[in-house]
């Protein structure tokens, strides 16, 4: 996982027709994850948690993936 | 008594009477100009020139200088994007009788016919060097047939940022964005993005006459989502690519990308974005990666190439082989497909002065200088179909490359991409 100052970082997808809302906003504060962007245009979010988190075990979120790192694709 | 001579006038005639031919002008004789729009009956002509100011003639393509060497005015012509096309010094006229007049024509017509020679000289080298002096890369795509240049099509390059003092880009606008923190993007101490770029949407080496660059007239972008040392994240791709969504851009290139495992399934983020920039009527273009060593069994198709709705490309060597270190479709199956090649080895492009090489070209290796060879034909099949729908687009880049005898689909894709 992908960690960054003891917090983890997701990218998360939004489930179908979900909005970022007050409703949405509520509940992730309840859990403790922190908005770091909203990417409108794609449905997604970034997050931010002091836990590790399971797409399952979250409401209004199909699906979780780290941030992985990328690198130019030339040949060394 | 002693007559101070007074400074001599070149008059200059400019190619169009476009903002830009102005600008041009200004810079590479090193004056400005005031616009005769700008001269009233107590602002006259002599009151603006000198040597730092000229004169242009709005509604002739006219421009005046004065107390100017004529060396200067000389290299700025042989300058390919330097719009002048004729100068003379200012002549005097005076009462002459007819023979003299006659003398004086005949001078005249002479010298104005040398001029004319030396300009069809110069149009007909440069005619000459546009259409032979093709990089290796642009012949095997079939460049050289192209009437099209990809004007008018946002071309977004997603990479390491670009040197946007390149002398073969000072003519044109280049937009850009930086996704990474505290760094700017159009410095590009990496180079790799430079190269990239140049390959998309650049022309024609001014210094060592070789045109290497597809879609030369598209509005190049550039976002910087990888750092000056060659890192980045999926986030800051997704900021990228999220803002070229709002911004309508048609084309987002992307020479980059992350291993994955044999069997691994493409990642749903990348699936969605695709599909979501399909939906948005944008193509998203991206490297196979570079981590196979043939002739073993290949690496499969890297992240986010992999993703079904985000073409994927494989690179080929001069023999028209697929390269080396070109990763397979390995992972077919569920999106993990080649669907395209383009040349990617000994490509020569534009590169970064302030690299580590300080070279502003050179060539490179890699399924990242292939993607942009795609992404600037998607230019020009933009430019001759400006209604087709993305998904258009990316079924007339397969139907019209062609095939490679003795290459495997899982390598190669549908075959070598070629021009419109």
């Amino acid at each position: 996982m992908f960690k960054l100052y003891e917090m983890y970082i997701y990218l998360a997808i939004l489930e179908h027709h979900v909005k970022v809302d007050n409703q949405l906003k509520e509940y992730f504060k309840e859990k403790e994850i922190k908005i770091l962007k909203n990417y409108s245009y794609l449905g997604m979010l970034k997050i931010e948690s002091s836990k590790e988190l399971d797409s399952n075990n979250l409401r209004y979120i199909k699906n979780l993936e780290q941030d992985l790192p990328m690198g130019p694709a030339t040949e060394s | 008594m002693a007559t101070e001579s007074k400074p001599k006038k070149y008059i200059i005639q400019l190619k169009e009477d476009k903002l830009q031919d102005i600008k041009n002008t200004q810079r590479d004789l090193g004056v400005t100009f005031t616009s005769s729009a700008e001269l009233s009956s107590t602002v006259r002509a002599q009151d603006v020139m000198n040597a730092g100011n000229g004169l242009y003639l709005k509604n002739l393509g006219i421009a005046i200088v004065e107390d100017l060497e004529i060396a200067k005015i000389e290299n700025a012509q042989s300058k390919l994007s330097n719009p002048i096309v004729y100068w003379e010094e200012e002549r005097t006229f005076k009462p002459v009788n007819e023979l003299e007049m006659l003398t004086e024509l005949k001078e005249d017509l002479k010298a104005f016919s040398q001029r004319i020679e030396e300009l069809e000289v110069r149009i007909e080298a440069n005619k000459n060097s546009n259409q032979n002096a093709f990089a290796w890369g642009l012949n095997a795509v079939g460049l050289a047939k192209s009437k099209y240049t990809g004007k008018g099509v946002d071309l977004c390059v997603l990479d390491t940022g670009f040197y946007k003092d390149h002398p073969d880009f000072v003519d044109r606008i280049v937009k850009g964005k930086s996704f990474i923190t505290g760094e700017n993007w159009e410095t590009d101490p990496h180079g790799h993005g430079t190269h990239c770029a140049g390959i998309a949407a650049g022309n024609f080496s001014i210094s060592e006459k070789i045109r290497y660059g597809v879609a030369y007239e598209a509005n190049l972008i550039i976002g910087k989502v990888l750092s000056d040392r060659g890192m980045g994240s999926t986030s800051a791709i997704l900021d990228a690519i999220d803002n070229s969504l709002e911004k309508k851009h048609k084309i987002i290139s992307m020479s980059l990308g992350s291993p994955v495992s044999i069997g691994e399934k493409p990642s749903p983020i990348f699936e969605q974005i695709g599909q979501r920039a399909l939906a948005n009527n944008t193509l998203l273009i991206a490297a196979a990666g570079n981590d196979s060593k043939r002739p073993g069994l290949p690496k499969p198709v890297s992240s986010p190439a992999n993703a079904e709705s985000i073409m994927g490309i494989g690179a080929l060597d001069e023999a028209l082989r697929v390269a080396s270190f070109s990763n397979g479709g390995l992972n077919a199956s569920n999106g993990g497909r080649v669907d395209i090649s383009a040349p990617g080895t000994g490509i020569y492009s534009s590169y970064s002065a302030n690299s580590k090489l300080g070279k502003i070209y050179r060539k490179m290796n890699g399924t990242s200088m292939a993607t942009p060879f795609v992404s600037g034909i998607a230019a020009l099949y933009w430019e001759a179909f400006p209604n087709a729908s993305a998904e258009e687009i990316w079924l007339k880049l397969e139907k019209g490359a062609k095939k490679l005898d003795n290459q495997l689909y899982r390598d190669i894709g549908q075959g070598i991409v070629q021009a419109i």
